[in-house]
């Protein structure tokens, strides 16, 4: 492993006590390892530095990974690609400067997982009542269906800008809706990307791994009370993501 | 890929995927977890490079140009006219009913397209779109 031509690559951090799941390999098939710094550890696998980048194989490695630990404890990913030269400078430099604040988070994270929940609009369905509530959308469609495209360019342009913000402003009226109903079953929110035109929701939810069916069911219900307008998609639970916290 | 078992949901409204393809793990992957400082970090060839190619900006005309294009298409219909906010209160009563079908997905996909080794799989179908620019340069 102190082989000069190879680093290792960091998946995430996880308590010192932690457990790996049996077998576990990573990026380019090799095991993967923890080490341990104070009450901290970090998983990692070697990496040969000079190998041509099979992005597609690690980013899946990364993320198996990840999903791995997540599911038998507290993990903090690192940020994909993160390559260290040597355990010494893993325990000595990233480690150990921040073992207090790693300790932390991960006590924070115990017990929880995420999930990615996006609620987008029935198109048709909420265009309709765009169309039918204001009349300047309503006239500029009529004019520019009729004519070819390059005559009602700057109509079109306009059209589009209207109906954009149009749905602009509804996205954020159902998306405090939702996040209403939905946050009070979750422990943490970090939001993925703000409403918009083409969407009206996308978040990463913290859920007590001991309240994930109650959470999940609600969001079923939620689903089926609004799905004339919206579609709901739920991804996970999944290792913490969105909340390993910034630098 | 590990992934706990996925029950299926009562209504069967809920949406639930599982990541599986490139292009969902690098939706939930980018730009995530703990940054490492760059003075102890060794760069990889091409590892780095790929937070930046994954992204795809939408210019704004083009997106107006697409909700003009979806609006025009429409055909318009009468909507029970059930806001959002009747629709979540009817949750205490007995919840709605029918289901709708058939409405464009216009789901943004900005993220994990333009990668030549992309499995794609069919929930990822990009959204339907006709390019009308490159229509207009190619009929007139």
């Amino acid at each position: 492993m102190a082989d000069t031509d190879e680093g290792l690559f960091l998946y995430g951090v996880v308590p010192a006590d932690a457990d790996l799941p049996a077998g576990l390999t990573g990026v380019d098939d090799r095991a993967v390892e923890l080490l341990g710094a104070g009450r901290v550890a970090a998983a990692v696998n070697p990496i040969d530095l000079e190998r041509s980048s099979g992005r597609r194989a690690d980013l899946l490695a990364y993320h198996a990974v990840l999903d791995a630990l997540s599911e038998l404890g507290p993990v903090a990913p690192v940020q994909f690609g993160s390559v260290l030269p040597d355990a010494a400078s893993v325990v000595e430099e990233f480690l150990l400067p921040q073992e207090e604040r790693f300790a932390e988070l991960l006590e924070e994270l115990a017990g929880r997982r995420q999930f990615n929940l996006r609620a987008t609009h029935m198109e048709d369905v909420v265009l309709a009542e765009v169309v039918a509530g204001n009349p300047e959308i309503r006239e500029l469609r009529e004019r520019t269906r009729e004519l070819p495209e390059d005559a009602s360019y700057a109509d079109r342009v306009r059209l589009g800008e209207l109906v954009s913000g149009e749905l602009q402003g509804r996205s954020s009226e159902d998306a405090d809706l939702l996040l209403e109903r939905v946050l009070p079953h979750t422990v943490g929110y970090a939001v993925r990307a703000e409403p918009g035109p083409a969407q009206v929701i996308d978040v990463a939810l913290l859920v007590d791994v001991a309240h994930t069916e109650e959470f999940v069911r609600v969001l079923e219900d939620l689903a089926q009370a609004v799905h004339e307008r919206i579609r709901l998609r739920l991804v996970g639970p999944m290792a913490p993501y969105d909340f390993a916290g910034e630098g | 890929m590990t992934v706990t078992t996925q029950r299926r949901s009562g209504g069967g409204y809920l949406e639930r995927p599982k990541p599986s393809g490139l292009a969902d793990v690098i939706e939930i992957i980018l730009d995530k977890g703990i940054v490492i400082d760059a003075y102890i970090r060794v760069s990889l060839v091409g590892i780095e490079l790929l937070t930046i190619d994954a992204r795809i900006v939408i210019a704004s005309v083009d997106t107006y140009l697409r909700f003009a294009e979806a609006t025009n298409r429409l055909d318009l219909y009468e909507h029970g006219g059930k806001d959002l906010g009747e629709m979540v209160q009817d949750l205490q009563g007995g919840g709605a009913s029918g289901k709708a079908e058939g409405a464009v997905q216009g789901v943004k996909r900005a993220l994990g397209r333009g990668h030549s080794d992309e499995d794609e799989e069919e929930e990822k179908r990009p959204a339907k779109k006709s390019s009308s620019a490159r229509r207009r340069a190619e009929s007139r």
